[in-house]
C-alpha cells in the first residue's frame, strides 16, 4: 500500500514526455559535442596521408589506411618511453603526494595535537596567497635542483592544499576519536593507530582525493582506448604539420614527455 | 588517594603521563613534517622573492648565482609596476583575465547546475549515466590534445571548417572568432566534471524533501526552485569564492596551447600568465614578470577575501573561512 502510494507520487514527480523530450535533445546534443572530436581525431588516424593532402581533414576520408600506427610502431621506443614516463611520475606521485596528505591531515584531525592551529594555517595560508610564479621557478630550479630529472615532475605537485581540506573533513565525518583513544589505551602507537585503525574507515576518503576514483567506473574501457589512440592520432596530426614553428615540433604525445620544470609548473591542476 | 599514601610514585606517574604526552606530540609532528616542509620550500620560501619585484634584477657579473645578484641589484620601488601599467600589454591582459574569468564563473555556475538538473530528471537511469561518461571525457585530456583536437577542425591548410569555408585562410591570424573559441574549449573540457561535481550533490538531497513538496501541490518548477537550488547553495558557494579568489589566474594551457602560441592572437589571447610566462622565458625579464606575478597574488588575495565576505553576509554557513 505505501510502496503503490510512493510510486505514485514518483510518477507525480516525473516530467511530462514532451519536457524530457526537450531535456535529452539539450544533454544529447552537449555529449556529442564532447565525443565527436574524439571520433574525428580517430578516423584521422585512420585516413590515408594522401586523401589528407588532397581534402584535408574529414569525417570521410577518401582512403583509408594503418599509416599512422605503422609510424606509431616506428616510434615504439619513443612511444614506450613516454607511457614508461607518464605511469611512473604517476604511480610514484599518487603515492607519494596521498600519503603525505593523509599523514598531515590526520595531525590537523587529532584535536588534542598541540601545533594543530599553526600547520592548518600553514597549509591553508598558501591557499589564498603565493609567492608567484617567476620566484616558486628560481626556487625550484636554482636552490633545490629540480630541474632537467624526474623528481622535477613529481615534488612540485606533491602538496594540494585542497586535498589536506577535504582529507580533514573526512576524518572529522567518519572517524570517531574515541576509535583512536581506544586503541592507545591498548597501546598501539601513532603511526600503528594511523595504518591499522583509521587507515581502513579512510579508504574512501583516499579515493576521494585522487581524481581516478572520480569517473564512472564504467567508461574506463574507454579512457583506455582514449589512452593509446588518441595520443597516436595526435602524434600522427603533428607529424603532418611539416611547417609549424619548431617549438611545437616537441613531441605531444602525453604532455609529459617534456622534461622541463616550466611547463610542470604551469600545468597547475584545474580546480 | 595515591597522594597521601605515595607522593613519589604519583610524581612518578605524572612524569611518565608528560613524557608519554610530548613522545605522542614529537610523534605527530614527524607525521606534519614532510608536508610542512614541502610547503616552507616550494610555498613560503618563493614568497621571499616578492622582493624581486621592486629590485632592478641584474647579473651581477662578478659572481652570478642568484642571490649575489639578488643582493647586489639596486631597489627601484614601484617602478617595476610603473613600467607594467604604462604599455598596452598591461591594459589588454588584464581586460582578458577579467572578462574570460567573469564569463567563465557565471557559464561555469549556470550550465552545469542545469545539466545536473535535467540529468536528474532523465527517467532511464541507463542513458543518463552515458550522458555523464560522455560529457566527463574532455577533462581527461591535457591541453596540449585539446589544442591538437581543435587544430584538426581549424588547421589553416587542412581543418575541416577551414575547407567548408571559402575565402577563410586561417583562424590562428584572425582574433575574431577567438573569444567564443575560447570560452567554448574551456566549458567543453570543464562542464562535464562539474555537472557531476553538482548532481552528486543533487541524489544526495532527501527524496522526501520532493515528496513532501509534491503533496503540498509544488510543481516541477517549484520543486527546482525551492528545494534543488537550496540544497546545492553552499556547494555553489564554495566552488564561487574559489573562482572568485582565482579570477585573476587564467588556466595557462588554454590561453598558451589552444591558440597554438598565436602572435597574431595575442590581444585576445594574452592573459597575465601567459604575459608572466613569456616576460620570464622569451625576455628573461625577471623583475617584470615577479611584478606582474606579485599583482596577480595581492588582487586575487583580496578577492577570496571580499568574496568570502560576501558569501557569509548572505548565507553564514556557507562561507570558506
Amino acid at each position: 500500500m505505501a510502496g503503490n502510494a510512493k510510486k505514485k507520487h514518483l510518477r507525480l514527480n516525473s516530467v511530462s514526455a514532451g519536457t524530457e523530450a526537450v531535456i535529452h535533445v539539450v544533454l544529447g546534443l552537449f555529449s556529442l559535442c564532447c565525443i565527436i572530436p574524439f571520433i574525428f581525431v580517430i578516423i584521422i588516424s585512420f585516413s590515408a596521408e594522401s586523401s589528407i593532402r588532397s581534402i584535408g581533414y574529414s569525417f570521410v576520408p577518401l582512403q583509408w589506411s594503418t599509416e599512422s600506427f605503422g609510424y606509431a610502431f616506428q616510434k615504439l621506443p619513443q612511444i614506450w618511453r613516454s607511457y614508461f614516463n607518464s605511469i611512473l611520475i604517476t604511480v610514484i606521485g599518487t603515492v607519494l603526494s596521498t600519503l603525505m596528505c593523509a599523514l598531515y591531515s590526520y595531525t590537523l584531525y587529532r584535536p588534542d595535537f598541540k601545533f594543530r592551529g599553526f600547520f592548518n594555517f600553514l597549509s591553508f595560508f598558501t591557499m589564498i596567497f603565493g609567492g608567484g610564479l617567476v620566484p616558486a621557478y628560481i626556487v625550484c630550479k636554482q636552490l633545490l635542483g629540480l630541474n632537467e630529472n624526474y623528481a622535477a615532475l613529481i615534488v612540485p605537485l606533491l602538496v594540494n592544499p585542497f586535498n589536506i581540506i577535504i582529507m580533514r573533513t573526512f576524518f572529522k565525518s567518519s572517524v570517531p576519536l574515541e576509535l583512536i583513544e581506544a586503541a592507545t589505551i591498548d597501546g598501539s602507537g601513532e603511526y600503528n593507530t594511523l595504518f591499522r585503525v583509521v587507515a581502513p574507515i579512510a579508504k574512501p576518503g583516499v579515493a576521494a582525493i585522487n581524481e581516478a576514483a572520480k569517473m564512472p567506473t564504467q567508461s574506463l574501457r574507454m579512457v583506455l582506448v582514449v589512452l593509446i589512440v588518441v595520443p597516436i592520432a595526435c602524434a600522427y596530426l603533428q607529424q603532418l604539420h611539416g611547417g609549424l614553428p619548431r617549438r611545437r615540433q616537441l613531441p605531444v604525445l602525453l604532455p609529459v614527455l617534456r622534461f622541463r620544470l616550466r611547463d610542470r609548473l604551469l600545468q597547475r591542476p584545474s580546480h | 588517594m595515591s597522594r597521601k599514601v605515595q607522593p613519589k610514585n604519583e610524581q612518578a606517574v605524572s612524569l611518565r603521563y608528560k613524557f608519554s604526552k610530548y613522545k605522542k606530540t614529537l610523534v605527530l609532528l614527524t607525521m606534519a613534517a614532510p608536508t610542512a616542509i614541502w610547503l616552507l620550500l616550494l610555498r613560503y620560501l618563493p614568497m621571499g622573492g616578492i622582493v624581486l619585484a621592486f629590485k632592478d634584477y641584474k647579473i651581477n657579473p662578478r659572481n652570478p648565482s642568484f642571490i649575489n645578484n639578488l643582493l647586489t641589484s639596486k631597489w627601484v620601488g614601484l617602478n617595476n609596476f610603473k613600467f607594467l601599467f604604462m604599455t598596452d600589454d598591461a591594459k589588454i591582459m588584464f581586460r582578458n583575465t577579467l572578462g574570460y574569468n567573469i564569463v567563465f564563473i557565471i557559464l561555469g555556475i549556470i550550465i552545469p547546475v542545469t545539466f545536473a538538473i535535467l540529468l536528474n530528471e532523465v527517467t532511464k537511469k541507463f542513458v543518463a549515466k552515458t550522458y555523464q561518461t560522455l560529457m566527463f571525457f574532455p577533462y581527461f585530456l591535457s591541453w596540449v590534445v585539446v589544442s591538437y583536437f581543435l587544430n584538426a577542425f581549424i588547421d589553416g591548410q587542412y581543418g575541416m571548417l577551414t575547407n567548408l569555408q571559402e575565402g577563410v585562410t586561417s583562424y590562428y591570424t584572425n582574433p575574431g572568432p577567438w573569444p567564443f573559441i575560447i570560452v567554448f574549449a574551456n566549458l567543453w573540457k570543464n562542464v562535464g566534471y562539474t555537472t557531476v561535481l553538482y548532481l552528486s550533490a543533487i541524489t544526495g538531497i532527501d527524496s522526501g524533501q520532493y515528496e513532501a513538496a509534491a503533496i503540498d501541490g509544488a510543481s516541477k518548477w517549484q520543486q527546482i526552485w525551492h528545494v534543488t537550488i537550496p540544497n546545492l547553495r553552499s556547494m555553489i558557494c564554495i566552488l564561487f569564492i574559489m573562482n572568485v579568489g582565482k579570477i585573476f589566474n587564467a588556466d595557462f594551457g588554454l590561453f598558451y596551447s589552444v591558440p597554438m602560441n598565436s602572435g597574431a592572437l595575442y590581444p585576445v589571447t594574452q592573459v597575465i600568465d601567459t604575459y608572466v610566462y613569456r616576460a620570464l622565458m622569451v625576455t628573461g625579464d625577471i623583475a617584470k614578470s615577479s611584478a606582474a606575478g606579485l599583482l596577480q597574488n595581492v588582487l586575487g588575495f583580496i578577492c577570496i577575501l571580499t568574496a568570502n565576505t560576501i558569501v557569509k553576509k548572505i548565507d553564514e554557513d556557507s562561507s570558506m573561512f
